[in-house]
């Protein structure tokens, strides 16, 4: 773990860490000349994916801290709910139906109002199974994510091969926002989602004990808890619009940063945020160059980089003294 | 445990179940090949030849010429249903690829042969209908089309601009992700035959997603979108589009919809209908857009 104060030193290299991102691309490393229409197309372009993969990044992991405190699971992640599979299905009805090519907002659109649908229905189903139970609410999230997915799964057996493709590219996941309206939508979205998670932290803290010591705490559990998930999946739903499914930072990162900062919400929201983003605006900045002109998936890239830091992570950890305050238990 | 009304019930409906046999098999010449395609290039192919009789079986991308409609759906491209393959009694299965080998070993076992056709790019094409054309006793019709088409490619090739003096072209092939293809594709070759430039994409690929960082670089002088429009009208999606606004071909509105995609993009008999579609679409695109030459 590290000390709170030495916290504010790694937080040098991000602004470093994002600059380079910028000058990187598949038009060659270096700032691109903003004089000609091409380079400022390019620094537009290079922009656009990091402010994107940014907002993603950070929605992603600090969505997951909260999806694996409030149900004390170390496998929750943002789509544990169910979101993945109902954007899923909201992108790949607008591919088959033909309407993608109407208006490039009809893809992430279809994608949110797929995810946002899932976790209405997921939320009203666990409640009327006994309340939002931790299992409750995960066996339900999971159920209805494998209906879901059978759902997609028909879709695709009777889609055009070309409709499969198009399905299967952007479930793959990526940070190419069509316009600027589109990230700033997401974004202030994906702020508005934080904010209220960071409020929320204290709450978050107490329901680490659980939720009936929380509630015994003085935290109204009732309104404390949709909050918090409608908060986190609202997160996770953005993210799916702008960006198709990207597996790994949500469940990854909260946990590399709780064996760094700490099981305290009020630190560790806050820097998953930004470290979540920078790691996320990396990953995509080797997928867009490693293997130019192709551009490989960045899922590909979050876990086989981020894997191997996290099990060194995890492996290190058994010589030094037990962690405190890690959310797992089933 | 079935409760007794419903025991009753499930009897019946298997005695029900058992009378649903299928006629006898009627007695055939068994020197006639029953063919099954598993590809739509291939289907338009023994058409073509003239031996549109002989094919038992298509899949479900097959819809060309209108009758092969009539014709059972036995699977889908290079996927070939076993169970509804086996019901038409095929003795051959023509495939051009597949997508598991191994159904190759399993159809021998039932002694229906497969036969490998290749004809997935443009030269290809000629040889796959006289393959066809021989394989179902149409020799002549065959060779008289497959000189056809290798008149009308050589036709083509003769006519061709050199190559600094034709637009550089993006074959786009799907509207939300970029998607393009290879040089070593028939659309590709296709596209360079009607008197358009490729771009200068990975050689060795033959579709794959390219970054728009490169695209950028490429600055195409025309788009080619290759996928379905529910509208007729110009394509105008990428004109607020982040990257693609900047483009040239965007910007000064070459974007255009192929309208015959299967004609274009399918390697078989209609190949020089697709030739002259796509030379339509550039002679139009030359004659809006007196060339001016570009600056490097």
């Amino acid at each position: 773990m590290i000390p709170q104060k030495q916290l504010l030193f790694w937080l040098i290299p991000i602004p470093l860490l994002l600059a380079f991102c910028l000058l990187s691309g598949a038009a060659g490393f270096g700032l691109p000349d903003a004089a000609t229409p091409t380079g400022r197309a390019l620094l537009e372009l290079r922009l656009s994916r990091i402010v994107t993969g940014f907002f993603v990044g950070a929605a992603l992991s600090c969505s997951g801290c909260a999806l694996q405190a409030v149900l004390r699971n170390a496998l929750a992640e943002p789509y544990v709910l169910g979101v993945s599979s109902g954007g899923s299905l909201g992108a790949a009805v607008v591919i088959v139906l033909g309407l993608a090519s109407l208006t490039p907002l009809a893809l992430p659109l279809g994608a949110f109002v797929g995810a946002a649908a899932t976790l209405l229905l997921v939320c009203a189903l666990a409640r009327r199974a006994g309340g939002y139970m931790p299992n409750t609410l995960i066996l339900t999230g999971v159920v209805v994510g494998s209906m879901l997915s059978s759902l997609l799964m028909l879709l695709l057996s009777f889609a055009q091969s070309r409709a499969v493709h198009s399905i299967t590219w952007w479930m793959l996941g990526s940070l190419q926002a069509t316009s600027w309206s589109l990230v700033t939508l997401i974004a202030f979205l994906i702020v508005l989602a934080l904010a209220t998670l960071i409020v929320e932290s204290r709450t978050l803290n107490a329901l680490l004990l659980g939720t009936e010591t929380a509630h015994n705490l003085g935290v109204r559990t009732r309104i404390a808890l949709p909050l918090i998930l409608g908060a986190a999946t609202l997160a996770a739903a953005a993210a799916v619009a702008v960006s198709g499914i990207i597996g790994f930072v949500g469940l990854l990162i909260p946990h590399v940063l709780r064996r760094l900062t700490g099981a305290n919400h009020r630190t560790l929201l806050p820097c998953a945020a930004l470290f979540g983003g920078t790691f996320l605006v990396l990953c995509d900045t080797l997928a867009r160059t490693l293997f130019a002109p192709h551009e490989i998936p960045v899922g590909v890239v979050t876990s086989l980089f981020g894997g191997p830091f996290f099990l060194y992570l995890l492996t290190r950890a058994r010589h030094h003294a037990p962690l405190q305050g890690e959310a797992t238990t089933l | 445990m079935i409760p007794q009304p419903h025991r009753a019930v499930f009897v019946g409906l298997l005695l029900l179940l058992s009378g649903c046999s299928r006629p006898a098999p009627q007695p055939e010449r068994s020197d006639e090949p029953r063919l099954v395609s598993t590809a739509p290039n291939l289907t338009e192919c023994v058409f073509a030849v003239g031996a549109g009789d002989r094919l038992v079986g298509r899949t479900e991308s097959c819809n060309y010429p209108p009758e092969v409609r009539k014709i059972p759906v036995v699977g889908g491209f290079a996927t070939p249903y076993l169970e509804p393959l086996l019901a038409v009694r095929p003795t051959q299965v023509i495939e051009t690829v597949l997508a598991d080998p191994d159904i190759r070993r399993r159809l021998d076992a039932l002694n229906i042969a497969t036969v490998h056709v290749p004809c997935s790019r443009l030269e290809e094409v000629p040889e796959a209908l006289r393959q066809i054309g021989a394989l179902t006793g149409h020799v002549l019709q065959a060779d008289r089309l497959a000189a056809t088409l290798r008149a009308g490619i050589a036709d083509a090739r003769a006519q061709a601009l050199p190559k600094n003096r034709r637009p550089r072209v993006l074959l786009l092939l799907a509207p939300d992700t970029p998607i393009t293809a290879g040089s070593r594709t028939f659309i590709s070759e296709m596209l360079e035959l009607a008197g358009g430039r490729t771009l200068d994409t990975d050689a060795s690929a033959t579709y794959y997603r390219f970054s728009l960082e490169w695209l950028l670089m490429q600055n195409p002088d025309i788009i080619l979108c290759l996928f379905e429009t529910p509208t007729g009208q110009p394509y105008t999606a990428f004109e607020n589009q982040t990257g693609w606004d900047a483009l040239d071909a965007v910007r000064q509105r070459r974007v255009y919809v192929v309208p015959n995609l299967d004609v274009v993009c399918r390697p078989g008999p209609r190949l020089l209908e697709g030739l002259a579609e796509l030379k339509r679409m550039l002679d139009r695109d030359a004659h809006e857009h007196s060339p001016l030459p570009k600056k490097p």
